[in-house]
């Protein structure tokens, strides 16, 4: 049950900072110090410069707890980072358990960190790595990327099992050289004794963390490279596995909210009194941006809060209408307000001029919603007043650093005094990066204190008060030369600064420009093609509305324009979609090989029967390369059924195949409910969409087969979590074409004119 | 005052008569393996069987079921202890987990590796086995047109391969 895991965390945090870590077993502490970022507003935002990776614990009964201070969202972490530990550390990943470590501030800088704030797991790297490469200035030397996981997870097993064996050579009274690790022993190789970590864990506790400890040549690995079952899966096909929705605490008290319909509008005035008669109900409260009301059960906090009589204001001015906003953005793409040039050859424009043919097409993707599903939820105890005032969330967040900073602006409280509890995130895909929520929970809870309040958010809740991925309007000319080959290619991107949002309303400290906000034209930028004089360009829009991290972000619809517009250049050129991709690959002999594996496995040049079509995109992001085709069935009514995926990727070395298979098909079936389904609409202010089948996605109806192909590899690893998403809109449009010749610009796909 | 039979176990709650059923499982009794998704019967995370038929928890009224059997995602388990209290002890929970015997429909879960996020998977699995007491051996389009839960996941593909699993077993 919830309450019983919670203590049970909260006892074996204690253990593992205690001084008592040192004498009751071993706890190895690896931690990597970075350079501290280079600009002040970004130090004293409190975020991180330091990353504390890992810590292997063993007990004295012989329990190896891996703790990951990672957030398992559904990628798997938990189980591929163990595995790196394990693998060092010559135990099987069914021997180990896996825990999340609390975040407290204090926590950190007494055990490792030097008075340095750890950036404490993946997902906040991510954010961190992702103002790092758009701000170099800040996190010069300091990138952080799934690579360091790769390089740095195996070294914390390696330390303690070395620490280990140094026990065992004392013991035995023979040279370290003379033992060998081998399944949660150390074995002396002479007279084959054996002893168990748990007996040595004490004694390795008192030598020193080797700082270069021997590590395995990768060819030996026997757990790293395999399918390995992952650790939560028996936790989630019980009901067992706590989310934050999931959590039961004495006294917990539960919050509804009722947020501002009006985008950008405010709260006018409400009547408590309506409701404070209402069973259960103990409080209504104002929060950012609506009402919430606090009861004894959630479905009495829901009733109330709908009961309650509220007045809101419309934002001032006319309100936002998609409508509008598109003819405003077309209206850039001619006339650009805040133009910058991405990326110029030079001289594109006389190419352009002086091709042989000219092709020109205009893309557009909407406003998409996250739709985790789960809701945002939270749970906030508050408990003293002024700078005593202490504070202890339990949420299901990519940033504890984020949420931590959540409950202290929400409750006005010092953010080194509160408490983190990270527990299972039902989906994430950038959403739970924010801190929103996590304020509001706050606000809430400080009125009622000492008692924890559940706030959840309905789906209406979660839908309207999204950081949406934000619409994007490309226009993209092409020159030919008489033989097809491109010479000139010219592609200008009109977005919102997705950076820029979200650290406007996270980390105001850092200063960051749309200029250098990159994620508008991340994936339109680095072209593996051969394309003659290339020039991108970006038109900054700044709406009033909050726009965020969207899995896989600018690339979800830069890969939707580039490979459509490749794709029209090969039927410009009359040419095989594939093989026109694969001569442009000359100079890119790692897309060329992926490209040709989704070719081979596809059996691209197999005949299509009428109606029927098949579609290639290929696209890199995070450092992995996806190839995807899409065989679609295109009905008499226009609707279109995906029927077949085969995508091929080189995400460089594999540490569990299984997971990489499965985030694959994960991130194909997101972009796909995108392609296919995916829009956000706003009408007179309001957002038009609130819940599903509105807002629909792909269902088991709708799921095509999905085949998934690795190159083999031994470079470092790539990121999977996002790959897959990007280039599945483009290879299904390209589908469609080949099979009833209508070209889709627009996303969402929804019924296709023939 | 309502009486519901939950995973065997008669039980009775004081609350409002609309109090869907999905809060009652989760607040009320400590349930808390059926999730909310959507309220509104769209998503299917909340499914139960309510009499055998998988059911959206989340839009039922306790009212309207009172008196017949539940099954939750904790009942699935074929030797949960019955003298157990829904809320107190879950069916099994203090046993050793090999010492636990999943439903075959839980298991093919565990074969095919079917969780990511996890947050669906116990409506999926209820649907599923609802699905395969009506119909022993579905064919993918019974799956798919049976089965209407989301998953933000995407795991669909292991969902199917599970079910035809479990359907062998």
């Amino acid at each position: 049950m919830p309450i019983r895991d919670t203590v049970v965390k909260i006892a074996r945090r204690t253990f593992l900072i205690g001084g008592a870590a040192l004498t009751d077993g071993l706890v190895v502490g690896y931690a990597v110090l970075r350079e501290k970022p280079g600009t002040a507003g970004f130090e004293d935002s409190g975020e991180p410069g330091t990353a504390l990776n890992a810590w292997v614990k063993i007990t004295p009964d012989g329990d190896i707890i891996l703790a990951v201070p990672r957030a398992e969202m559904g990628q798997g972490v938990y189980t591929s980072v163990a595995m790196l530990i394990a693998e060092e550390l010559e135990v099987d990943l069914a021997d180990i358990k896996v825990e999340h470590p609390d975040l407290d501030g204090k926590y950190f800088n007494r055990f490792a960190m030097r008075d340095q704030t750890p950036i404490d797991f993946a997902p906040a790297l991510w954010i961190v790595e992702r103002i790092g490469a758009r701000i170099p200035m800040v996190v010069t030397g300091s990138s952080y990327t799934i690579r360091d996981a790769w390089a740095t997870m195996p070294v914390a097993g390696a330390a303690a099992r070395e620490m280990l064996i140094a026990a065992a050579a004392e013991r035995w009274g023979i040279s370290t050289d003379a033992c060998i690790a081998r399944a949660g022993h150390i074995i002396n190789r002479t007279t084959q004794a054996k002893l168990s970590y748990g007996e040595l864990a004490t004694a390795a506790a008192t030598f020193d963390v080797p700082a270069n400890p021997p590590l395995k040549d990768p060819a030996d690995y026997r757990l790293v490279g395999t399918p390995a079952p992952r650790v939560d899966v028996p936790d989630k096909v019980t009901g067992d596995a706590a989310f934050a929705i999931d959590i039961e605490l004495p006294d917990m008290l539960y919050a509804a909210v009722r947020p501002c319909p009006m985008l950008g509008g405010r709260l006018e005035s409400f009547n408590a009194a309506s409701v404070e008669a209402m069973p259960g109900a103990v409080g209504v409260v104002k929060v950012d941006i609506g009402v919430a009301v606090v009861a004894d059960s959630y479905w009495r906090a829901r009733k109330a809060v709908n009961a309650l009589d509220i007045e809101f204001t419309a934002a001032d001015g006319a309100p936002l209408n998609s409508e509008s906003i598109k003819q405003n953005y077309y209206q850039e793409l001619d006339t650009p307000t805040e133009l910058y040039t991405v990326h110029d050859d030079g001289n594109t424009t006389a190419a352009l001029n002086t091709a042989a043919q000219t092709i020109e097409a205009v893309y557009e993707v909407p406003f998409l919603a996250h739709a985790c599903m789960e809701p945002m939820t939270c749970t906030v105890r508050i408990d003293g007043n002024g700078d005593e005032a202490r504070g202890e969330v339990w949420v299901g967040s990519q940033s504890p650093t984020m949420a931590a900073s959540g409950v202290a602006a929400g409750a006005d409280i010092e953010r080194d005094n509160v408490t983190c509890h990270i527990t299972y995130m039902g989906g994430g895909f950038g959403r739970r990066a924010e801190m929103d929520w996590i304020k509001q929970a706050a606000q809430i809870a400080r009125t009622v204190q000492g008692r924890p309040v559940k706030l959840i958010w309905s789906r209406e809740d979660d839908i309207v008060q999204d950081m949406y991925r934000p619409v994007a309007v490309a226009r993209f000319k092409g020159g030919l030369d008489t033989a097809g080959q491109p010479v000139a290619w010219s592609n200008r991107i009109v977005s919102q600064p997705v950076t820029v949002s979200f650290l406007g309303r996270s980390m105001s400290g850092v200063p960051l420009t749309a200029e250098q906000d990159l994620t508008m034209t991340e994936g339109a930028t680095e072209l593996p093609y051969r394309l003659g004089k290339v020039l991108i360009e970006k038109v900054a829009m700044h709406l009033p509305i909050n726009v965020g991290n969207w899995r896989s972000v600018g690339h979800s619809f830069n890969a939707f324009f580039k490979e459509s517009f490749i794709d029209e250049l090969a039927v410009a050129a009359q040419s095989d979609p594939y093989q026109y991709r694969r001569e442009l690959l000359a100079d890119a002999p790692k897309h060329r090989a992926v490209l040709d594996l989704v070719a081979e496995r596809s059996d691209w040049d197999t005949p299509r029967d009428t109606n029927q079509g098949r579609g290639i995109a290929l696209h890199e992001s995070f450092g992995t390369i996806v190839a995807q085709v899409a065989d679609v069935t295109v009905s008499a009514d226009g609707s279109v059924r995906v029927d077949k995926v085969v995508c091929a990727l080189d995400c460089g070395s594999v540490i569990n195949p299984d997971t990489v298979e499965a985030q694959i098909e994960s991130g194909i079936v997101f972009g796909l409910s995108a392609a296919l389904y995916g829009e956000i609409t706003i009408e007179d202010g309001r957002i038009k969409e609130q819940n599903f089948p509105q807002y629909d996605v792909v269902r088991l109806k709708g799921m095509p087969i999905i085949e998934t192909h690795i190159v083999p590899s031994t470079a470092s690893p790539g990121g999977i979590g996002e790959p897959g998403t990007p280039p599945i809109a483009a290879a299904v449009t390209n589908a469609i074409y080949d099979a009833v010749g209508v070209r889709v610009r627009r996303l969402p796909i929804k019924k296709v004119v023939v | 005052m309502i009486s519901i039979i939950v995973n065997d176990r008669e039980v009775t709650v004081d609350v409002e008569d609309d109090t869907p059923l999905l809060w009652v499982l989760r607040d009320t009794l400590g349930l808390t393996g059926t999730k909310f998704g959507c309220g509104i019967a769209a998503c299917g995370a909340c499914t139960v069987h309510v009499d055998g038929q998988a059911v959206r928890a989340c839009v039922m009224p306790v009212a309207a079921v009172a008196g017949k059997q539940i099954k939750t995602i904790e009942g699935l388990e074929v030797d949960g202890p019955k003298e157990d209290r829904p809320g107190e002890d879950r069916p099994g929970e203090n046993k050793p987990r090999e010492d636990r015997q999943l439903h075959k429909v839980q298991q093919a879960w565990i074969d095919h590796q079917v969780p990511q996020c996890g947050y669906c998977q116990s409506g999926m699995i209820m649907a599923a086995v609802a699905l395969l007491e009506k119909n022993p051996n579905p064919s993918d389009a019974d799956i798919d047109q049976n089965m209407t839960n989301i998953c933000r996941c995407g795991t669909y593909q292991r969902i199917r391969r599970a079910v035809h699993t479990a359907a062998k077993e």
